[in-house]
């Protein structure tokens, strides 16, 4: 039972009744997310409702939950797993807890462009990924995007690796970034993101790493002056369900499901990329200087150590990937 | 009636004074590493695993630390309500009061087992744990906290027979 | 379901259930009414403990324990009543000043009563002053913890408001100045109407001699902060350098403790921060259940139906989040709330920064309302004080906070101040 109807028509005093559902009622599908309405997640996760809603006649609702109402990352995927949250739209990072080899997509410089990355992941290498997702109970929809990570600091101009060097930046908890980041003899300091957001204000941390959408969003030109397209990693994102509940659907409702999350995937894509120009001036009248010539193959070249040691890691899936590109 | 108290009260004494040496141990870890988180930053390169390693420390430090609380009743409870009363009386209430937490308790220990078994695969970002092993302090510190009460209870038990008086 | 939730409730706390344990039974049951899996409990659980923040807790507690064992905040207390001992009531003005300066190190309320409380509540009764009111101011004024930068439901709103968290912490400083001068003053009042004696006598030889036995402890405030500002570490890292500064003093300068004692104190401290964050943890399942089926939003509409006048609208939604206060954690009741209110806000004209204030404040000061009142409980663990006696005690000086609340609602004259 749930109380999602409009709620300014009842007193809310009074107990749900619990009816017994005719075939008529819609399903309702709770969506978490864990940041805030102005972001891509967001917009996908409006669409998805939208089109959902739409196809279905109106037989399955999408409730949205953004802020991490209902969970942090780690969390609503678990909740997925049991079936006490319905779906998420979640970042590679935390997914790559369950399922190890989808860090693939974390390491550094893997692809080029947009376009390449789309093609990977849409294509065959995505799916087999997305389908493994199964043997954790997650039903893999679609791979949406958080988009390329750049370099922020509030310390000096960064072009090359020894520009970068010996500045305190914050880094996900991940090994692979935090390995990335060491190889360029950065002091990476693996941190939670609201403890950083506060450090960065003392100078505890220097910098960060994070897609211009994420910089523009928590205004860190209030502490950062530099902005690097080091374009150092591109975040997946994606579309999860619970598995329980996408096969207690029916094939229709299965079908429309996939694809409607496949086509706001790509909505939302397409709409990072037109936001981007803007978000990119609002951070330059704000007085942040932004190097979008850095020594990419420099970069490159002093990363190389995190193949050695990752690269076996995933067996042949980076060979895979570079073939699909 | 006396083994049985004899052996909860026995049992929880011994589960508690391992409790002790435990939280100690956990609460001194705490502090060593997110010491260390700062002057490893601050001085050298920061430590990738120090602050996910201090969350977890945490978590079983509230969890095994809440038995100890426990055992001693140091949880906050509204009591001006059953002060109002006799000792007989206070005494059921009490009994009362344990069999309802013995009732959480064993719930989340029942679930929190189930959610265990279903986090075989995932493992910790930073420290590459399973957090299967992370989990198991709530389902184990709570089965902790059965013993205490069921100890509890019986104690009660045992003053009714006396005639009010707890030994 | 909402009488579901609170009738349990209150029928668990009647019976003397502990509150950490009533809101997981509580929980428990409403789940079970939804037919919702009981995984939520132990996964909420630990979702709820685990937390970087929340490690100031214990490290703030642990703090002020060594140093009240190492005779260090009773110096502390002889330095401030040789300052302030003149005025009746004087060491009250300290614990509320001491409140304020901690909450210019912490972002939570727990912390920041927590350090203060856990060396001055012992000490001001030794100087006899009425445990239970000293218990509730120092409750009252770790509210200020959250209003005064930093502030981890500042940063919380900025992210959901899409707000600067740097204009949002310049503009705390003086709300939060506010509440702890109305909190003085309160003390003051009540000091006078009991007629307590006055302490020291002002002498400056008094306050250098006091100001040489304090001189360590004094150091740990100037450490902590000097630490922050210079960027060494951040706010929650801040408590960590706390212990590690009390246990140097304690064995290198006082040389009067003995491993027997450290092991006492750590067990004790231990004890004291799980009564806290057991309740924290089992309020989160209780935050996800509102939240889950959007209990606190539905209540909000409907009381926000009620007017279409921007004063009264104001008055209303005070009211929501005194309400929310009241049954909710901070964090939560902010995320659940301010999507709620943003349209709304927006409509009205209010400046996002203002309006973010209110909130922080309006649920800073659900921290000393029960029965979800982690500041009272902080008090009350510290202080061996029971729960309802505190929370009368508190009463008046929540009323104060709540005139505050509303001074800072309608006269938005402290807009902006450069500081
Ligand atoms: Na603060
Ligand atoms: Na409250």
């Amino acid at each position: 039972g749930g109380a999602s109807n409009e709620p300014k028509n009842e007193a809310p005093k009074t107990e749900e009744p619990k009816a017994e559902a005719p075939a008529s009622e819609p399903i309702v599908i709770k969506l978490g997310h864990t940041v805030n309405e102005q972001d891509p997640y967001h917009y996908n996760a409006l669409r998805f409702k939208e089109l959902v809603e739409q196809r279905t006649n109106g037989q399955v609702k999408i409730e949205i939950f953004p802020n991490g109402v209902i969970g942090d990352e780690r969390t609503l995927i678990e909740g997925m797993q049991v079936g006490t949250v319905d779906m998420g739209v979640i970042t590679n990072g935390p997914i790559a807890n369950f399922l190890p080899e989808i860090a693939v997509f974390e390491m550094p410089f893997l692809f080029a462009s947009e376009a390449e990355a789309y093609k990977v992941l849409d294509g065959e290498v995505g799916q087999k990924l997305l389908n493994k997702l199964e043997q954790v109970n997650i039903k893999g929809l679609a791979f949406t995007e958080r988009g390329f990570r750049n370099l922020t600091n509030s310390k000096r101009p960064v072009k090359t690796p020894a520009d970068a060097k010996g500045l305190k930046i914050r880094v996900m908890e991940n090994p692979v970034y935090i390995d990335t980041f060491k190889a360029l003899g950065v002091n990476a300091v693996p941190m939670a993101w609201q403890e950083a957001l506060t450090a960065f204000q003392s100078g505890a941390v220097e910098g960060q790493e994070n897609p211009i959408n994420v910089a523009f969003a928590f205004k860190l030109y209030e502490s950062h002056k530099y902005l690097t397209f080091t374009r150092h990693s591109y975040a997946p994102a994606s579309i999860l369900m619970s598995k329980k509940l996408f096969d207690s659907l029916d094939k229709e409702t299965q079908e429309i499901m996939v694809s409607v999350a496949k086509e706001t995937a790509q909505m939302t894509r397409d709409w990072i990329a037109d936001e981007m120009e803007k978000q990119l001036q609002v951070l330059r009248d704000n007085g942040m200087e932004i190097e979008e010539n850095a020594d990419i193959p420099a970069f490159q070249e002093a990363v190389k150590p995190v193949y050695e040691k990752y690269g076996s890691k995933f067996g042949s899936l980076i060979e895979e990937i570079n073939k699909a590109k | 009636m006396n083994k049985v108290v004899d052996f909860f009260d026995l049992l929880s004494q011994k589960t508690d004074w391992l409790v002790t040496r435990l939280v100690f141990v956990i609460i001194a870890g705490l502090v060593l590493v997110t010491t260390s988180q700062v002057v490893f930053r601050v001085f050298f390169t920061a430590l990738s695993w120090s602050e996910e390693l201090s969350r977890y420390l945490l978590v079983w430090g509230t969890f095994f630390g809440a038995t100890m609380a426990y055992k001693r009743g140091n949880h906050i409870a509204l009591t001006f309500f059953i002060e109002a009363f006799g000792k007989k009386v206070k005494s059921m209430f009490n009994i009362l009061m344990n069999i309802l937490s013995i009732v959480f308790f064993s719930f989340v220990v029942y679930y929190g087992s189930q959610m265990i078994k279903m986090q075989v695969f995932q493992i910790s970002p930073a420290l590459s744990l399973p957090m299967k092993y992370i989990y198991y302090c709530i389902p184990v510190s709570l089965c902790i906290m059965i013993i205490h009460s069921l100890a509890g209870i019986s104690k009660e038990f045992i003053g009714f027979r006396n005639g009010g008086e707890v030994q | 379901m909402i009488t579901l939730l609170f009738g349990t409730f209150l029928v668990l706390l009647f019976l003397g259930v502990p509150v950490a344990i009533g809101i997981g039974l509580t929980s428990m049951v409403v789940l079970m009414s939804q037919d919702t899996s009981l995984i939520v409990l132990p996964q909420r659980m630990f979702a709820g403990a685990d937390s970087f923040p929340l490690v100031a807790v214990p490290f703030f507690i642990l703090a002020g324990d060594l140093l009240a064992h190492g005779k260090v905040s009773e110096k502390l207390v002889q330095f401030a009543d040789s300052i302030l001992g003149f005025l009746k009531g004087g060491l009250w003005v300290v614990a509320v000043m001491a409140s304020m300066f901690f909450a210019a190190i912490s972002g939570s309320g727990a912390a920041t009563t927590a350090a203060v409380g856990t060396p001055l509540i012992p000490e001001l009764r030794k100087k006899n002053y009425s445990g239970e009111f000293s218990a509730a101011l120092i409750a009252a004024g770790g509210c200020t913890g959250v209003v005064i930068p930093p502030s981890v439901p500042m940063i919380l709103y900025a992210v959901i408001a899409d707000q600067s968290v740097a204009r949002l912490f310049l503009n705390g400083f003086i709300p939060g100045a506010l509440m702890g001068l109305s909190l003085i003053a309160a003390a003051l009042y009540v000091a006078h109407k009991n007629n307590y004696p006055t302490g020291a006598k002002f002498s400056a030889a008094n306050i250098w001699k006091t100001f040489k036995g304090a001189v360590w402890g004094l150091m740990t405030p100037v450490i902590i902060l000097g630490g922050i500002f210079t960027g060494f570490f951040t706010p929650s890292e801040a408590a960590v350098i706390a212990v590690d500064w009390a246990l140097f003093v304690a064995i290198f300068i006082y040389k009067d403790m003995q491993w027997r004692d450290i092991f006492k104190i750590v067990t004790r401290s231990a004890i004291t921060m799980s009564v806290i964050m057991f309740i924290i943890a089992t309020s989160s399942t209780l935050s996800w259940i509102l939240a889950n089926w959007q209990i606190p939003s539905m209540i909000a509409n409907t009381i926000l139906s009620l007017s279409e006048n921007k004063l009264v609208l104001l008055l209303l939604i005070n009211v929501i989040i005194l309400l929310a206060g009241i049954f909710m954690e901070t964090a939560s009741a902010l995320i659940i709330l301010t999507p709620v209110f943003l349209p709304l806000v927006n409509q009205l004209g209010i400046d996002l920064v203002h309006f973010g204030l209110i909130m922080v404040m309006g649920l800073a000061i659900g921290m000393i309302t029960p029965p979800v009142a982690i500041n009272l409980y902080v008090a009350s663990t510290i202080s061996e004080i029971p729960i309802e006696k505190i929370s009368k005690a508190v009463i008046p000086l929540m009323v104060i906070l709540v005139f505050v609340l509303l001074v800072i609602t309608y006269v938005p004259l402290f807009f902006d101040v450069i500081i």
